[in-house]
């Protein structure tokens, strides 16, 4: 097994430097050029001043040594500065979204995985039947939904028409001065909505596929043999047909990271939360370079985290991963 | 052989139910103004977000133009960009998975290597960063959505090509002088589209979400042009006095996407060789 780990982590080794690579590349092939961007949203910028930031950043540098530079202050996980005009160090800026966003990858991740599952577990016993049908229509759609506008129109039912959840930001305005019960509701109630949000994709996609497996599980030879023994049906499905079923969910939970954080920026922009997706969002919009390199190779970084995990994962549930 | 297979998919009733779908928003996007004899631009700042009426069946928006009429050449917009941006994606797909499994070796090695890396960025996040440096235009969008979406294609065409090459009519093409662009493009490439044609199916869908999402938050197809996502920009903006602008262009790209889903899905279960046997 630890073998299998340490293999795995040497194979992400050249995928690091690929992406170091390629948002190098990125950053430099940007039409005008890194600084350039800066220059032209300074109306005090004169020649000698692009003069001055092409020597800063060490632009002048023969190209392969501007990419060792920058292999190692990334390796120290330092961005520079953010273009914007506070000028304060990337780095700072996203590790003070970060927390944000993951409280609510990691409750959507929590709420995909309560809800989803006896889902799929339940439609795959119950093949055919009618909440076997119905929930088939429903996932499907859920598939087809926009998740933005599926936050539209719960802001509007439950917001504007209901009135029982708040629509934007993580607390109120009168959030300071609640006692400190009233404080942990407020930031429940704020969060309801972009949970629920963050998690929808990802509960579609989890129930067809919790579904699929116990479909497949049930076929085995096993499960007919424990049927044999004598042994009820609800002991049948839990104890055998789904702790079988369930282990490959772990890989699916780590390889949706990428679309978790994708699906951040939408709806983090739309709530108004101040997370790592509304960061990358103000980054994008005032074409702040530093900035939105920093947050896509954290993002690649945290990808490659996942589906590391997933792999892992996989390799525990099955040994025959292992061996191969 | 074609007609057999459209005959097992005609006899999929959500497949042709998506078919129908997909042919109505052709036909809306091919002829907007037989639904609604409104100019989509034509501003009227007396008619300013009005709910929906018989003049304006679905109302109209924060300029008093008919939303109908907007999402009707809207329609237009979301179709271009998902065939074009697909087309571009199962392009790049095609050639790079034909290339990779045929000659493997250390083509092939870099070049999975690359997809790999490449699918190690979340896409929406290198969709924005990309739009973010360019021009926010309807064709820079179809360009980014296309480059970031063809790594699937690649790999499922990749792994096509690795068994067929291995297979008799191959060899016999060979005994026969053929040289490798011409087995590669006249004997391989027709055998891997079926696959291909469900993943280009469901790409479209695909493709119009992200539009929508990238038009929603500013940055794909810029106003006065209609599309889908921007009217639902308008539709936050005024989300408490015009439920309209929310719902319906919501619903379009539901049901949309929802309709090349389920004819994706539909068109793979038809070419399943495990199911011939029912």
């Amino acid at each position: 097994m630890l073998r299998y780990v340490v293999r795995r982590l040497l194979l992400t080794v050249p995928l690091l430097v690929g992406i170091s690579l390629l948002s190098f590349l990125a950053i430099h092939m940007a039409p005008g050029g890194p600084i350039s961007v800066a220059a032209d949203l300074n109306p005090k910028a004169t020649a000698e001043y692009r003069e001055r930031m092409v020597r800063y950043y060490g632009l002048d540098q023969p190209i392969h040594v501007q990419y060792g530079r920058w292999l190692v202050r990334m390796s120290t996980l330092d961005f520079g500065e953010s273009f914007a005009p506070d000028g304060r160090q990337v780095s700072e800026k996203i590790k003070e979204r970060i927390p944000v966003t993951l409280t609510i990858n990691v409750l959507s991740m929590g709420l995909i995985f309560l809800v989803a599952i006896p889902l799929g577990i339940y439609s795959a016993v119950r093949k055919d039947s009618w909440f076997d049908r119905i929930s088939t229509v429903t996932v499907f759609t859920g598939f087809a939904v926009p998740t933005f506008w599926l936050a539209l129109l719960l802001m509007i039912l439950f917001g504007v028409k209901l009135g029982w959840l708040p629509i934007s930001g993580l607390v109120s305005l009168e959030h300071d001065s609640l006692p400190l019960a009233g404080k942990a509701w407020d930031r429940a109630r704020h969060l309801i909505l972009p949970v629920l949000l963050a998690g929808f994709g990802g509960l579609a996609g989890m129930s067809r596929y919790m579904r699929s497996n116990m479909l497949e599980v049930i076929r085995q030879d096993y499960i007919a043999a424990a049927k044999a023994k004598g042994l009820r049906e609800r002991q049948v499905v839990f104890r055998h047909a789904t702790r079988n079923a369930l282990l490959p969910v772990i890989t699916i939970l780590g390889l949706s990271v990428p679309d978790l954080l994708g699906g951040a920026v939408i709806f983090e922009t739309i709530f108004a939360i101040p997370g790592m997706g509304q960061l990358f969002y103000q980054g994008v919009m005032s074409r702040d370079v530093p900035l939105i390199m920093g947050i896509l190779v954290i993002g690649a970084f945290l990808t490659l985290i996942g589906n590391l995990l997933a792999d892992v994962g996989y390799a525990m549930a099955d040994p025959r991963i292992r061996a191969g | 052989m074609v007609l057999d297979f459209l005959r097992r998919l005609a006899r999929n009733r959500l497949a042709v139910a998506g078919g129908a779908v997909v042919l109505f928003f052709f036909v809306l996007s091919a002829v907007p103004h037989l639904f609604s004899r409104h100019d989509p631009n034509r501003i009227d700042v007396l008619k300013v977000l009005q709910p929906p009426s018989a003049g304006h069946l679905l109302g109209t928006d924060e300029l008093g133009r008919d939303v109908l009429a907007r999402m009707a050449y809207g329609a237009r917009i979301s179709l271009k960009v998902g065939f074009v941006a697909v087309g571009i994606a199962t392009s790049i797909g095609l050639l790079v998975g034909l290339f990779s499994g045929f000659y493997g070796g250390v083509a092939d090695a870099v070049l999975m290597r690359f997809v790999d890396i490449m699918l190690c960025f979340p896409t929406f996040f290198l969709i924005l960063s990309v739009v973010a440096f360019l021009e926010p235009s309807i064709y820079n969008i179809m360009l980014v959505i296309g480059a970031t979406g063809w790594m699937g294609v690649s790999r499922l065409v990749r792994a096509e090509t690795l068994s067929l090459k291995e297979r008799d009519f191959v060899a016999a093409a060979r005994a026969q002088g053929a040289g490798d662009a011409r087995i590669i493009f006249r004997h391989i490439l027709p055998n891997t589209l079926a696959p291909v044609l469900v993943a280009a199916t469901l790409g479209v869908a695909g493709a119009i979400l992200t539009e929508s999402a990238l038009s929603f938050l500013g940055i794909g197809v810029q106003p006065p042009t209609p599309s889908w996502g921007n009217i639902l920009t308008a539709g936050k903006d005024n989300i408490e006095f015009a439920w309209w602008l929310s719902v319906y262009p919501g619903l379009a790209i539901l049901f949309t996407v929802l309709g090349y889903n389920l004819l994706g899905e539909g068109i793979r279960d038809a070419v399943d060789p495990r199911l011939r046997g029912r």
